[in-house]
């Protein structure tokens, strides 16, 4: 489904992403780990359109879209979520669903129905009770609820986790988790950038690692724990 | 047209640029390295050149030298600038539009300042040179562009110096870039930018000094400056001092060109053109990757 | 239901400004309240981009006076009807905000700002070297006689501008409850997250650009019928451009309201305290104030009332 070829980024001198090789088929579930600095965020942002590589193509269902802009994408079923929450503070919880189900599913005019269709969302997630509420109002785990909220709302056939579960307690983070394996029980791929490792390597089916702008290992999450190379990023010489 | 008129054009025209260069540092610094719009700069410029009249007047001071004098001052101003909008701004955590504002609204009362302190008319300094021209050749240059010019130089290459091999100079590139960065070397982002906007208003203090020099000078020409002085850190790259110094002598030659064909009021149409194609079409600059 | 009686308000509106100089036959309140109207337009078109979509023009002058010199050379030197001459400088002035919006609306907001205070010089550059407008000496326009039932021709360009003024503001609020209106919203809260939940950025940006633009230039086009001699330092005044940002930052940006109220209080103060636009102290005055109102109560009048409104409630 998703196609990444030779895809390289740089910012001013640094090399933020080499050559970068990636594929997900339909419904996986692939974690993208590597230290701090790795590239992670950058790639994900390349595939989801807010940044352009300098070199190399994406492809998303057989079509390249190197060159298409994020909002497309998302209509084409790119959904995503960002590090820190990006909430859109003049508006409400519900009104912050509405927006993707207004410009992506083109919900633009029966204005109740659209409400109800972005209540269910939030019912999904856990946010009813919440949906009138600012976004200022909302403790970290729910604005996360809120991001994830968003991105369904545009029905994606693809989700981008930028470490969604930071910050969370280790209940909240398997609520969430719970939430990701109905979803994609459903038919979503996921690509999941983590830090904490209990929950990437028990949530992936695959793990590509990044170091330094480079894959340096890919496999399940089994070869890729004790592959040496990994080891050796991670805590070092 | 003759050879010689649109040779000493050039020549008048990079003259002119590193002048335009000197005029727009500490917009390029601003904007580019700190993210922060102070379109109120030429006014900054303008306060610069009356106060350095002011100084000339009483201590009989070369007008370049007068600015050089209010460097140190108008650095602090600018540091008080910078805790200021950090202060009403930043710390709000609004957008760098919503300082926008404060900065429209500074130009319009350094403006209004100005004109009620010192009149609208047109005021001079009179300097030794003021109207004397080095002859090279068939070229006739007028020395106080000379001057401003070699002012000018002088002040991209101490910059690029303090940028590229002082620890705040650096931490100053960096906080562009990277707010990780920063931190690993040790500096706070609010510091480093309380320094940037402190050296970017002295560049404020020595432009005016050169626009005092060049000719005479009346509060609302601040607004001449607006577009000229955009449109050379777009040309040369936001943030970056070298360009800055390259996309003045574009700037300068276009302008003298344009002058000598179509007649000197299209000039400034020429710095509005280059503005708005560079940003239609490479908004990262010529130098800028 | 407050849309079905949306329209009759209109219409009610409209006739009102229109049979009013029919009746009330007082040139001064006219000439006065001619340029209220103005401003209360020029804000509330400004308020389309700045308000709703967060992306500052500091450049209105230049689009009202496009406008106004595209006006004026059509029905005054080309001798043309002036019922083609309004349209054709709001679409000059339209035209202009599409070539400012290509070069800038795909960038930062502050590009986009600096951009539109550069053309307001651009601009005023070009009519200065242009005989045909009159250059620094300036036009002097030939103004028609008024149709009857109007006696004076301010009668006639109050009623019109009254017209055009509340279109614009009831264009402003079909924009602000429409999608297109939610789109600039999300995008003025952020744009890189309202991208990635679908919303067209550039094109909603472009949009109210050219539109605002488009009534700015309108407004622009009545200009020179207003003031008999026209000359480019006071029709591009970068004072106009900061009064209308001040106006629509006191009332409140990003409801239709706000400028209304921002151009409806400060415009009528100006013109009770007899003050020109470009006189030095009124514009410290408003700059004052505006920097206050900046720094202490971003909603702007508007967000006052709201929250004494909903604090009232509690």
């Amino acid at each position: 489904m998703l196609e990444v070829q030779g895809v390289s980024k740089s910012f001013g001198g640094v090399k933020a992403l080499s050559n970068i090789e990636l594929r997900l088929e339909k419904d996986e579930r692939l974690g993208l780990i590597g230290p701090n600095g790795s590239g992670k965020t950058t790639l994900l942002s390349i595939i989801a359109g807010t940044i352009g590589s300098d070199r190399g193509r994406v492809s998303f269902k057989g079509r390249d879209i190197t060159s298409v802009s994020p909002h497309k994408r998302a209509k084409m079923g790119i959904g995503r979520t960002f590090q820190i929450p990006r909430p859109l503070t003049s508006m409400s919880v519900v009104d912050n669903v509405i927006i993707p189900l207004m410009f992506i599913r083109g919900l633009h005019r029966k204005e109740l129905e659209t409400k109800s269709v972005a209540m269910n969302i939030l019912s999904q997630v856990g946010l009813s009770t919440k949906a009138e509420a600012k976004p200022k109002e909302l403790t970290q785990l729910q604005l996360r609820k809120m991001e994830l909220a968003r991105a369904l709302a545009g029905e994606p056939e693809l989700l981008l986790l930028d470490e969604v579960l930071a910050g969370l307690t280790s209940g909240e983070a398997d609520e969430v988790l719970d939430l990701l394996r109905v979803l994609n029980n459903d038919g979503i791929g996921i690509i999941m950038v983590e830090h904490i490792m209990r929950a990437v390597m028990t949530f992936s089916q695959r793990i590509v690692v990044l170091d330094f702008g480079v894959k340096i290992a890919e496999g399940s999450p089994s070869e890729v724990s004790t592959n040496p190379e990994v080891l050796k990023a991670y805590i070092g010489e | 047209m003759a050879f010689d008129l649109v040779l000493e054009s050039i020549a008048t025209g990079l003259l002119v640029g590193g002048f335009y260069a000197a005029l727009s540092l500490g917009l390029t610094i601003s904007l580019g390295l700190t993210d922060i719009a102070n379109v109120a700069h030429p006014a900054f410029i303008f306060l610069g050149a009356y106060l350095a009249l002011a100084l000339s007047q009483a201590f009989h001071l070369d007008p370049i030298v007068s600015g050089m004098v209010l460097v140190l001052p108008f650095y602090f101003l600018g540091n008080a600038l910078y805790l200021f909008y950090n202060r009403a701004f930043e710390r709000r955590g609004e957008s760098s539009l919503a300082g926008l504002v404060l900065f429209f609204g500074l130009l319009i009362l350094l403006e209004v300042g100005m004109a009620s302190e010192f009149g609208v008319g047109l005021k001079a300094i009179y300097s030794p040179y003021g109207s004397v021209a080095l002859n090279i050749g068939p070229l006739s240059l007028p020395l106080r562009f000379v001057y401003s010019f070699v002012a000018g130089v002088a002040a991209v290459v101490l910059l690029q110096l303090f940028l590229t091999k002082t620890f705040q100079g650096r931490a100053i590139r960096a906080v562009a870039q990277d707010a990780q960065a920063l931190s690993l070397m040790g500096a706070k982002p609010a510091t480093v930018k309380l320094i940037a906007t402190g050296v970017s208003m002295a560049t404020a203090a020595l432009a005016g000094g050169l626009i005092l020099a060049v000719g005479p000078i009346s509060p609302y020409q601040d607004r001449l400056l607006i577009g000229r002085v955009f449109a050379v850190v777009v040309l040369g790259g936001s943030g970056s001092v070298l360009g800055t110094l390259l996309g003045g002598i574009l700037l300068g030659v276009s302008e003298n060109i344009t002058t000598i064909y179509l007649g000197a009021g299209w000039s400034l149409a020429v710095s509005a053109v280059i503005l708005l194609a560079v940003l239609a079409l490479r908004p990262s600059g010529i130098l800028r990757r | 239901m407050k849309r079905s009686r949306a329209p009759l308000y209109l219409v009610i509106l409209l006739s009102v400004g229109v049979a009013l100089p029919i009746f009330f036959k007082q040139p001064y309140f006219y000439f006065a309240s001619y340029i209220v109207l103005e401003y209360i337009a020029l804000s509330v078109a400004w308020n389309l981009l700045g308000g709703y979509g967060g992306y500052l023009n500091f450049g209105t002058s230049a689009f009202f006076g496009v406008g106004a010199y595209a006006s004026a050379y059509i029905f005054n030197s080309l001798r043309l009807p002036v019922i083609l001459a309004i349209p054709a400088g709001g679409a000059m002035a339209a035209l202009l905000g599409v070539l400012i919006g290509y070069s800038t609306l795909r960038l930062r907001g502050v590009y986009f700002a600096i951009a539109t205070l550069a053309a307001t010089t651009l601009v005023q550059s070009i009519v200065l070297n242009t005989p045909a407008l009159g250059s620094a000496v300036g036009l002097y326009i030939r103004l028609p006689p008024p149709p009857p039932p109007y006696g004076n021709l301010i009668e006639l360009l109050f009623a019109t501008l009254f017209g055009v003024t509340v279109v614009s503001i009831a264009l402003s609020y079909w924009v602000e409850n429409s999608w297109i209106g939610r789109g600039l919203m999300a995008l003025r809260d952020d744009e890189e997250a309202a991208e990635t939940m679908g919303v067209p950025t550039f094109r909603l940006k472009m949009f109210a650009n050219v539109l605002s633009g488009f009534l700015m230039g309108l407004v622009g086009a009545f200009y020179p019928l207003y003031i008999a001699y026209m000359e480019p330092y006071s029709t591009f005044d970068l004072g106009i451009s900061f009064n209308v940002f001040v106006m629509t930052l006191i009332g409140g940006t990003g409801t239709w309201q706000g400028p209304v109220i921002g151009g409806l209080i400060l415009g009528t103060i100006q013109q009770a305290a007899s003050v020109t636009i470009t006189s030095q102290y009124n514009l410290a005055v408003v700059a004052a104030a505006m920097l206050l109102f900046a720094v202490l109560a971003p909603g702007g009048l508007k967000g006052i009332f709201s929250k004494f409104i909903t604090s009232r409630a509690e």
